[in-house]
């Protein structure tokens, strides 16, 4: 393979937990919050799309990414009960999405097995193990069910390139995506030197 | 001693002299006419002094009248000549030298204490001088301005021939006067007509050498001007930027390498001609043509590697006249296809932007690129890099454009469909705004009479923005404009819409929307609603506000959603208010919402005023609130009040 993607071998890709991490601080963010009604979920996502800026070129991608967090705080936070709400804090600009996403569940509770499944399957990509990376394929818990793909969070964790963080309740996650800005050419540090 | 007679002065050399200077002296307003610039003013004033000098003497034959001028003339020329070449020093020892001659002169004239030798110890100055001036001329060599060295040369071998004259036989000679004296007059005037003549020569190829770039350039902008015009694709405009810089520079090929938009890389873009890699290839690259210049065709490097990332790092041009043996060319076989013969690297600045690189080659056994050439491509690239910045200027305004028009588009769309004049009825009074935040455009609102005595209002929101968001209002509208006028109630109105709306085209089409029928005659009000905010009323007798909250989820997400509707009953003095969420969720500058409890004061607040005073009071409290905060979702208001 002449273009092998190695992006999953750079850089820590792992789920953290961290509370005091600034993509906590929701200072002038947008905000909405929703019953956790699963039917609504693409809805839901729409509203929050649609104040994303139009110089965001892949927009569906953010749509789809946004979606899936929705989707995981309705269904396996708050268990799909309608009186749980969940709660959105947004903010986006032509260079950012940054998002924190919370529901009234228990939290992720399978967190730190998660992250070992993950970088299980992270050594068998980087060993082109393709054999052993079929067992790791799909995350499931006792409570996933046959909607439930169980890799949508390794496909976040790609995404969102600025950080992924759970707060310590595992209740409420920050993320941060950062598009990379076009510039033209580059500025002489020094003409003399 | 005596005055000459004018016999004697006639058999003198004076006449022929004075024909010569006549002649001499034409040929001056000649040359004066010509010499715009008074590069040759010096030498007419040495020419003035030798005319003064040799006027003087035929009054006056003593020798030493003409040594003494001749001091003062040669300190003069070697002024003349040194001083624009950066020889302070030797004309302030030549002036000095010669000013104590003349001292000396006027000494001995005065009382005569030198020797009398066969050569005037004084007379061996001037020659002196012009040695001195020669061997300076030498050492100044050829960093200095040609046409000025030429002219000195020049004028300092004829002044050293005369020099040698003079003090050879004397200032008394025949010869001297009859022959150098007058051939001596030429050569201010000679050197002033060959300074001007090689000036303007020089002007000359200097307007040949302006007006080909010019050319080039012009041939540039053509070029790119057509990429801009036919297909506005960069690929195009660089294809022909580099051929026209090809065919400029008499190259056999040529590149343009830009610095990539996202990393701190640079890439060819464009390759044109034969152009054989200046770097290295891949060992594992097989040695064919084809597969060299698809390698070369996508090859980019990190800033400072290769003579490419150099140039574009450093932002200096690069000139390898001959590569064979130059270190800066990387040999990658000895294949002819693979052999560079002569190079030119000329990174395209913007200012102190470095957006690229431009190269060209000429193949081994062709003449190598000049000096000239060089030049010539440095201007070229100048002019290039300015064209390909102004090209994505272009296009950044392009893309600009394109996304407000469909902003614009549907906005033009939402402000068509929403009533422009609101209807007054005898019982009711309406007032309403709708200010759409830039680029989203999905607030919808109507009022719709159905009967004499009935009217139906709507407040609506879309999801998403742009002309899909304004398709589904259109949807709706029409839908709700076809149903309006059956006998069916709100709640049923809703879900035909909904059925008219879900599931029916490959898009998300979801949206909320209240519908209240008002009975005019009686007040009594019938609300339905899909998943939109609650309907707030102002109580005239309690004075308060009741929040009318009817849960349901928005039309789009299921076919078969059904709608339940309430019924309510508005005294005179009453308001209703429907609003969306872009009312309550207006942010101000300290990150806090507008909120419906706020909403709800506003309203409170407008018991005295009319339904249209209401919604400016509404519209003027959100303004203070948001304060310099940015808008970012539609905000629409629509109030009704009773008065029966």
């Amino acid at each position: 393979m002449d273009s092998a993607d190695t992006t999953y071998l750079s850089g820590i890709h792992e789920i953290r937990v961290d509370e005091n991490s600034p993509l906590f601080e929701k200072t002038n963010m947008l905000f909405k919050e929703f019953p956790s009604d699963y039917r609504q979920i693409r809805y839901f996502t729409l509203l929050i799309v649609q104040s994303a800026p139009l110089e965001i070129k892949e927009i569906n991608l953010l749509e789809q990414q946004i979606s899936e967090i929705i989707k995981n705080a309705v269904k396996h936070g708050n268990k799909c009960v309608p009186e749980k709400k969940v709660r959105v804090w947004y903010e986006f600009d032509a260079s950012h999405a940054h998002l924190i996403v919370q529901d009234e569940g228990e939290g992720f509770k399978d967190l730190e097995t998660w992250n070992e499944f993950n970088r299980r399957r992270l050594e068998k990509l980087a060993a082109q193990d393709f054999e052993g990376l079929a067992d790791y394929v799909s995350f499931r818990t006792e409570s996933s069910d046959d909607n439930d793909g169980g890799n949508a969070l390794f496909a976040a964790l790609e995404y969102w390139n600025g950080g992924f963080v759970y707060n310590t309740r595992r209740n409420a996650v920050a993320m941060l995506k950062k598009y990379p800005q076009r510039h033209l050419g580059v500025t002489l540090e020094d003409r003399t030197g | 001693m005596s005055i000459p007679s004018i016999e004697q002065i006639l058999g003198s050399p004076l006449p022929v002299k004075l024909i010569v200077l006549l002649g001499m002296s034409a040929v001056f307003l000649y040359v004066r006419k010509r010499d715009a610039e008074g590069l040759t003013s010096g030498f007419f004033y040495l020419f003035a002094l030798q005319a003064v000098r040799d006027t003087a003497y035929a009054f006056l034959p003593i020798p030493q009248v003409y040594l003494i001028s001749d001091l003062f003339i040669f300190a003069a020329l070697v002024y003349l000549i040194a001083s624009t070449l950066g020889g302070r020093a030797l004309v302030v020892g030549v002036s000095a030298l010669n000013l104590a001659a003349v001292l000396l002169a006027l000494a001995d004239y005065a009382l005569p204490f030198l020797p009398a030798l066969p050569i005037s110890p004084l007379g061996l100055v001037p020659a002196l001088d012009s040695a001195v001036l020669a061997v300076f001329l030498a050492v100044r060599g050829r960093s200095q301005d040609r046409t000025l060295l030429n002219a000195g040369t020049l004028a300092a071998a004829l002044g050293a021939a005369y020099a040698a004259v003079a003090l050879f036989l004397g200032y008394g000679s025949d010869f001297l006067h009859e022959v150098a004296v007058p051939l001596f007059y030429f050569w201010p005037l000679g050197i002033a007509f060959y300074q001007l003549e090689t000036h303007e020569g020089q002007l000359v190829r200097a307007l040949e050498y302006y007006e080909g770039e010019v050319d080039s350039i012009y041939r540039l902008s053509i070029e790119s001007g057509a990429a801009m015009r036919k297909t506005f694709s960069i690929s195009d405009m660089l294809d022909g930027l580099t051929r026209v810089i090809v065919s400029e520079t008499e190259a056999d090929g040529g590149a343009v390498l830009l610095v990539d938009e996202f990393e701190d890389v640079v890439g060819f873009r464009s390759v044109q001609g034969r152009f054989p890699p200046p770097f290295k290839l891949p060992e594992d690259l097989p040695r064919k043509p084809e597969r060299v210049e698809a390698f070369v065709r996508h090859a980019q490097f990190k800033l400072g590697e290769t003579l490419f990332g150099e140039a574009a790092k450093t932002g200096k041009p690069l000139f390898v006249p001959l590569a064979d043996g130059d270190e800066r060319i990387q040999s990658n076989g000895p294949e002819d296809f693979l052999r560079v013969g002569s190079l030119m690297a000329v990174p395209l600045l913007v200012e102190d932007t470095v957006i690229g690189v431009v190269a060209v080659e000429r193949l081994p056994g062709r003449e190598p690129f000049s000096e000239g050439r060089f030049d010539h491509l440095k201007t070229l690239a100048n002019f290039g890099a300015l064209q390909i910045s102004n090209f994505f200027s272009f296009q950044e305004a392009r893309e600009r454009s394109e996304r407000e028009r469909a902003s614009n588009i549907a906005a033009e769309i939402q402000g068509l469909i929403v009533p422009k004049k609101l209807p007054e009825f005898p019982t009711a009074a309406l007032g309403a705004f709708t200010a759409p935040a830039i680029g989203v455009s999905g607030d919808y609102f109507d009022v719709i009479q159905t009967r004499k005595d009935r009217v139906l209002l709507a407040v609506g929101d879309v999801a998403g923005k742009g002309v899909a968001a304004a398709l589904v209002m259109v949807m709706v509208r029409s839908v709700l404009h076809l149903v309006a006028n059956t006998d069916k109630d709100v709640a049923t109105m809703l879900s035909w819409i909904n059925r008219g709306i879900t599931g029916k085209i490959e898009m998300d089409h979801y949206a909320t929307l209240g519908l209240v029928d008002v009975n005019l005659a009686t007040g009594e009000i019938e609300y339905a609603n899909a998943g939109h905010q609650p309907l707030l009323i102002f109580r005239a007798e309690e004075d308060g506000i009741e929040s009318v909250e009817l849960k349901s989820i928005p039309i789009g997400v299921e076919r078969g959603t059904g709608f339940v509707k309430r019924t309510l009953s508005l005294k005179s003095g009453d308001m209703l208010l429907m609003y969306t969420d872009g009312v309550v969720e207006s942010m101000n500058a300290q990150g806090r919402q507008f909120g419906r409890k706020n909403l709800g004061t506003s309203l409170l607040r407008s018991r005295e005023l009319s339904a249209r005073e209401a919604a400016l009071r509404i519209r003027a409290d959100l303004a203070n609130f948001a304060g310099e905060a940015r808008q970012h979702d539609d905000q629409t208001v629509l109030v009704l009040k009773m008065k029966l």
